[in-house]
This record gives structure tokens, sequence and C-alpha cells, in this order.
């Protein structure tokens, strides 16, 4: 156990860790593209926090020692759809550390994800901006080099064409039960192991995401296969064992974890059979998140401070 | 033949989810009688000092302040400036319910004044003795009537006996009106780098044994259990030689090997299975507890008629002789380091490093109570960082062995908040520390409690 990391910047640089295996398989299937927006937002995200902690008048050093903002940059990288322009990313940032985090008074006293409430500002807000990924499997962005990204993320050019795009790459829309061709997932999933083993997350709360996701899905009407294979799409793994886990904005204790990572999946399953948009994750993690002291207080029912040590009744 | 396969195979589930530790995890809330939730893993360093025997210190021109209060009990001394005193002479009485001071060591007393204990808070009232380099000792005092439990208790008061495993409780208070079923004798020592009882099971298993049997015979107790740590093999086998030569039927069981083992609630546990509810005194569920020293305190003083004068100290650290010594009782805490070379100028630690403290004051003298010396703590020791807020990472929770919640404790301390303290049962802490070792933040969580139990508890109180 001497591998578990003791300090809160080991935890947040073990975290960062284990989302590499994603990242890099992201990045094999989209291109550059992936590491160019994890370097904006990761930049952007410092710049923000040194902001935020210089306007809040708290010692810079000790703050950024934290590393909170790298994990920050590096989950809101996966999270917003790619090829998305600066200023966009810009606006997420601000959202999730200036307003989220910063605004309820720093590290540890927000109540909803940053990262999901950047996101869902800024899928409610540009909708029409965002790329809809031409097919649920199509690596689109793999062909563009990266000056044409920086291009695109800086608005220097007109913006792409879908259908430029679409003719650009092989796309498989007809064949969703083919082997899937993204793999990222299996990455996260590697990840979201390891840092279960390492005891920085708990598995409670993905497993009774997909628990629920897949019991859901099955229960609308499709079979089991397609059920897991929904697991695989959209971030889905990488919502359930990065996002939902933060501890800051959890339950404190199992039964609320469970509860916590039911509500997530259900809600994630409704707005992905009835919703609109598309990132159904996004808004199921800030609903849950604003549950959590309800959980807490529900949870404190089943398990009471000091439980075993009450006076036994001869 | 087929009809067992099933059997065994639904008796050793459980043993092998029980040993995969992700599931051990999740499924943590199985428990068995006996077993207690939480407590921290902690690397022992017992190997710097347990080598050597227990060494003695020359005497012979030191100058000794010995302590005359304990906790609330403080004695009077009854002996003038000038007066030669001989080893185990009272130099301090008071009333029933006084622990009495004896002289460590003989000599002549050359002043009363003020002292300062080396893991106590304030200072005390001490008779300093220059010692005259021939320990020798006054007549044994024994018992003058049959012993009862009551005479046992006012006579362990006489002969200054305290409890030694830290908290330094009257030992004669804790035998007054006791009708225990069980003895629970503990030699769990779990905190790190202290070998004192360690060394005193190895070497003198035959009179905690005896001292034993003879508590048990007073109080007529049937049931006799020894708690040791299972990092302490030799001591386990030590005991278990002498308490098989014994007649009294003595136990002698591991613990689990987490810190903290030792502590009251959670030994009671371990060796009965009976649950110490917080605020429970332990004869209100029928067990005595004593730490291991304290019992051998005892037999000396009821079989040999010596006071307590003297406990066995380790020196761990950097220094050139680590090791156990037998320190009498107000020694100077510069003399024991001297006399084991310490090494560098580093701050010295009194205790271990969970529950011990930072020596304050260098002319600090050995009290009943300090059970070691770390010297150049820095180097063994994590370093104090600053603290960063909490991420309510749960590891305090997974932690603490009585099953609080510290993080929301801490959040209630900081808001002086009463109703919502008792909610969350800061009663039931047992200061172990276990919450601040684990936190990732550095938060001064037991402090805290600590401070908050003191200020808002009694404040509001009174």
């Amino acid at each position: 156990m001497t591998l578990r990391p003791n300090s809160v910047s080991g935890i947040m640089l073990t975290v960062v860790l284990a989302l590499l295996p994603g990242t890099v398989l992201h990045a094999w299937q989209f291109g550059p593209v992936v590491w160019l927006q994890a370097g904006w937002c990761i930049l952007l995200a410092l710049l923000m926090e040194t902001l935020c902690l210089h306007l809040r008048r708290e010692d810079i050093r000790h703050g950024l020692g934290d590393m909170s903002w790298l994990v920050c940059g590096c989950l809101m990288a996966r999270a917003l759809p790619l090829l998305s322009p600066l200023w966009l990313i810009a606006l997420a940032t601000l959202v999730a550390l200036g307003l989220v985090k910063h605004g309820s008074g720093g590290l540890g006293k927000n109540r909803l994800n940053p990262v999901m409430a950047g996101l869902g500002v800024v899928a409610v807000c540009f909708y029409q901006l965002q790329y809809p990924a031409p097919g649920f499997q199509a690596p689109w962005t793999l062909q563009l080099d990266i000056p044409t990204i920086l291009q695109q993320q800086l608005q220097l050019v007109p913006r792409l064409q879908l259908d430029a795009l679409s003719s650009a790459t092989p796309l498989a829309h007809e064949r969703l039960d083919a082997p899937a061709p993204l793999l990222s997932w299996s990455g996260y999933l590697a990840g979201g192991l390891l840092l279960a083993l390492l005891r920085v997350s708990r598995l409670e709360i993905p497993l009774a995401m997909m628990c629920s996701s897949v019991l859901l899905c099955m229960a609308a009407g499709h079979n089991l296969q397609e059920s897991l294979h929904s697991l695989t799409l959209g971030g889905y793994m990488f919502a359930a064992f990065f996002i939902a886990t933060d501890p800051v904005t959890s339950p404190d204790c199992k039964v609320g974890r469970i509860l916590f990572g039911l509500t997530i999946g259900v809600i994630t399953e409704l707005v992905r059979e009835f919703g609109l948009y598309a990132d159904g994750l996004c808004f199921a993690v800030l609903a849950a998140n604003m549950l959590v002291p309800q959980l807490n207080q529900l949870a404190r029912k089943f398990n009471p401070p000091g439980q075993g040590w009450q006076p036994t009744r001869e | 033949m087929t009809s067992t396969i099933p059997a065994r195979i639904t008796q050793q589930l459980p043993f092998a989810i029980s040993q995969l530790p992700l599931l051990r995890q999740l499924f943590n809330s199985v428990q068995q009688r006996g077993h207690w939730r939480g407590g921290v893993r902690l690397r022992g360093h017992k190997q710097l000092s347990n080598h050597t025997p227990i060494r003695s210190l020359p005497l012979a021109g030191q100058e000794l302040a010995i302590p005359l209060s304990h906790g609330r009990s403080s004695a009077q001394p009854c002996v003038q400036v000038g007066q030669r005193v001989c080893k185990g002479e009272v130099i301090g009485d008071g009333p029933a319910g006084t622990v009495w001071a004896h002289a460590s060591t003989s000599g002549v007393v050359t002043a009363i004044k003020e002292c300062c204990p080396a893991d106590g808070d304030q200072r005390q009232a001490a008779v300093y003795i220059a010692a005259d380099g021939l320990d020798e000792w006054a007549p044994a005092c024994r018992p003058t009537t049959v012993l009862t439990p009551a005479s046992l208790a006012a006579f362990a008061m006489q002969m200054g006996l305290v409890g030694l495993g830290g908290a330094g409780f009257p030992t004669g208070l804790k035998l007054q009106g006791a009708s225990p079923d069980t003895l629970l004798i503990n030699g769990a020592e779990c905190e790190p780098f202290l070998t004192c009882d360690d060394r005193l099971m190895r070497e003198r298993a035959g009179e905690i044994v005896a001292a034993a049997a003879l508590l048990a015979s007073v109080f007529a107790i049937g049931r006799v259990r020894i708690g040791i740590e299972p990092n302490k093999p030799q001591a386990i086998a030590a005991l278990w030689q002498a308490a098989v030569g014994s007649d009294c039927h003595i136990e002698v069981l591991t613990l689990p090997l987490r810190y903290p083992a030792g502590g009251q609630p959670l030994l009671i546990k371990s060796l009965t299975g009976r649950t110490l509810a917080p605020g429970k005194l332990p004869a209100e569920v029928g067990v005595m507890v004593l730490n291991v020293a304290t019992v051998y305190a005892l037999g000396r003083a009821v079989l040999h008629g010596r006071p307590l004068v003297s406990r066995i100290v380790t020196i761990s650290g950097a220094v050139a002789q680590p090791g156990n010594v037998e320190a009498p009782i107000g020694l100077p805490v510069a003399s024991v380091l001297a006399a084991a070379q310490a090494q560098g100028d580093g701050s010295v630690h009194i205790g271990g490093p969970m529950m011990g403290r930072k020596l304050a004051d260098a002319r600090a003298v050995i009290s009943k109570t300090t059970s070691g010396l770390l010297v150049q703590a820095e180097a063994f020791l994590p370093a104090a960082q600053a603290s960063r807020p909490c991420i309510r990472c749960n590891r305090c929770v997974d932690a603490c062995p009585m099953s609080l919640r510290p993080l929301h404790l801490l959040a209630a301390c900081q808001q002086q908040d009463r109703p919502a303290l008792q909610q969350e049962q800061l009663g039931a802490c047992i200061e172990c520390g276990a919450c601040s070792h684990v936190c990732p933040s550095k938060l001064p969580l037991r402090d805290s409690f600590r401070q908050a139990k003191r200020t808002i508890w009694l404040g509001v109180r009174s």
C-alpha cells in the first residue's frame, strides 16, 4: 500500500496518470486534435486558477500546489467536443473554475462538478456551435493536421463544413453493431480500475451507474448486447470512472454513493432515450450532485455515526 | 460424497472473499464478533530498539525531580529539604484517593519546587533529590491486612501506582469497587517506535504472569487474557511459556495488527467481543483493563513491597545506543539522552508518534507516563505540512475505529456547532489520531477534536 498517494497533489497526479491510457487511445483514433485540445484546456485552467487565487487573495503557490487545476484541465479536454473553438474552452473553464469552484469557496466546497457545469453551460448556450459527430463510430478528425486544427480552434478560417468532413472520412453509419472501433472506453476503464486499486476512487458509483443504465436500457426494449454496448458510447466510461467519482461532489458513505450512481445511470439513460441533448451524462451528474445532501441525510439513517458502538441492552 | 462439496464451497467462499482486498473494501460492513473496522497499518520501527536487554543507568551525581501530582490528585510533600531519603521512601502523601510519591533513588532532598514532566502540559510541584549513587532501598512495604479488592486498591494508591500505558489514571481508582469477570492485560504496544512493553514482556514474563494471577485471585476473576500485537513473537512466546507454568488460567491472544489495537474499546472488543459504548467504563461491561507494565508494577508492589519508582523508557531514533532503559521517575530527560549518546541537535519526541508530543522544555524529567524518547524526530516522523481544504475523500471515515465521520466532526468543530457535534458523537472519539494520519489534506483533525472536547464541550456546560 506504499503506492497509495497520501497527499492531495499525489491524488490529483494519480488521477491524471490514470487518464492517460484512455487519452492515448482516444488520440490514436482521433488524431493530434486530442493533444492540442488537452494542451489548451490545461493552459487555460492554469491561468484561470491563478487568476481566481489572486482575486481571492490566497497564496498562489500553495493554491496551485494542489494540482486540482491540472485534473480539471485534463477532464475538461476530454469532456468538451473535439475541435471546440478556443473561446468556448475558455468559457467552459471560466464557469468550471471561476464560478463553480472558486465561486463556492475553493477546493472541496463546490456542490456541482466543475467540469460538468462548464460543459453543461456550453452545451445549453452554444448548442449550434458544437460539431455534432457525423456518426457514433467515425473518428472524423483523424485526417486533420495540426495547422488546420489550430486554425479551427483559433477561428482564423471559416468553420469546416460537416459535409466536407463526412466526405473526407469513410463513415460507418449502418454498421453500429460491428465490433466497436472506438476503443478509448477500455483505456478509461483500465484507468478507473487503477484508481480503485490505489484506493483513490471507489467502485460503488461506477458499478451502480452501469447497473442502472443497463437495466433501464433493457427495460426500454434493447437486448443485453445493445445495452452493454451503450456503456461504451459517448464517454460513458470516462464519466463513470472520472467524473462521477469526484469525492467532493459525491456522497460520503457507501449507501449514498450507490444511490448516487443509480441516479446518474437512470437520468443518463432517460436523456439518451428521450432527451434533446446528446449530453445526458452531463445533466445526469449535475442533477445527482444537487441530490448529494439529501442522499447524505438518507444514508445517515442507515449508517449513523458510531455504529457498532451503541450500548448493548442486556 | 457429492453433498460435501457445496458445503466446503460455502464454508470457504466467505474466506476467499475476505482475502480479496477490493471486495473486502466493498463488503467491509460484514463484521464478525470481536472484529472492529477501521484503524491504520503503521510501520512499526520496532527493530530500532528491541534487540538489546533493558539497561539501568548510573545515578551518581544526578539531581532527580519527582513530580508529586498525577492528574487531579496531588500529594503533599512529607520530607524536608536536607533530609536523606532511601529509594522507595514516601516523599509525598495525602488522604485516601491520593497517589503517593516515592523517592526513586537514595539521596538528599535539595528542594521542593516546580518541575516540568516530559509529557505534561503544566509544571508541577516536585521533590528534588541529589542522588548519592548508592541506590539504597528503604525497607519493603507490604500490605498489612488480608488482600481484598478494597485493600488492594488503597495499597495501590499508597504505592504510587498509575496506568503506565499513557493516560496515567491512578490504578487504585480503577481497582476500587470493581467486580469484573474478566481481566484484560494490554500488551498491544501499537504505537510505532515504542518497545518498552515488548522488552518487559520478553524479560519479565514470569513476574507479569504472577501479578496477573494475584489480581485474578484477589478479584475472583475466572478469565485472564493478555492481548499482544502479532509483531512481537518473542514476547508472545515468553508469556505463553510463563502462563503454562502458572496455576492461573491465562490466555495469550494476538490482536489485529492495526493501530490503535491497544485503544481501550478496541482491546475489549478484540479480546472479549463486548462493546464498550462511549462514556461507559470498562467495569460496566464486566472487564478490568490494565497495561502490562502496570500489572508488572502492581506485582512488584504487592509481592515484593516495592513502590513504583522507575519505568521502562524506550530510546529510539538517532542514538548510538538505542534500546530500553529502566529510568527512575524524575530523572532529567537530558541525562537519559546523554547516557544513550544522542546524536544531532534535532527535536526530541516524547512517547509514540501518534499519541506523543514534542519535548517542550529541555529541563523536563521522566514521569510515570513517559514511555519513550525519539531522538532527531525530524528524520523519522513526517514533516508537518500546511493543511489544505478537505476534499471529502472519506479516508478518515474508513480509518476511524469508532465508526465516526471525522470530516463532518471537523466541519462542526469549525462552526462551533454543539448540536452537530453531539449528533456526530464527538464524545465517542478516542483521540487516536488515525484520521489525522491518513488525511491527504493534512488537516489537524485529532487536535481539533481534542480542542473541541475541552472548549466547546466543557465551556457550554459550565
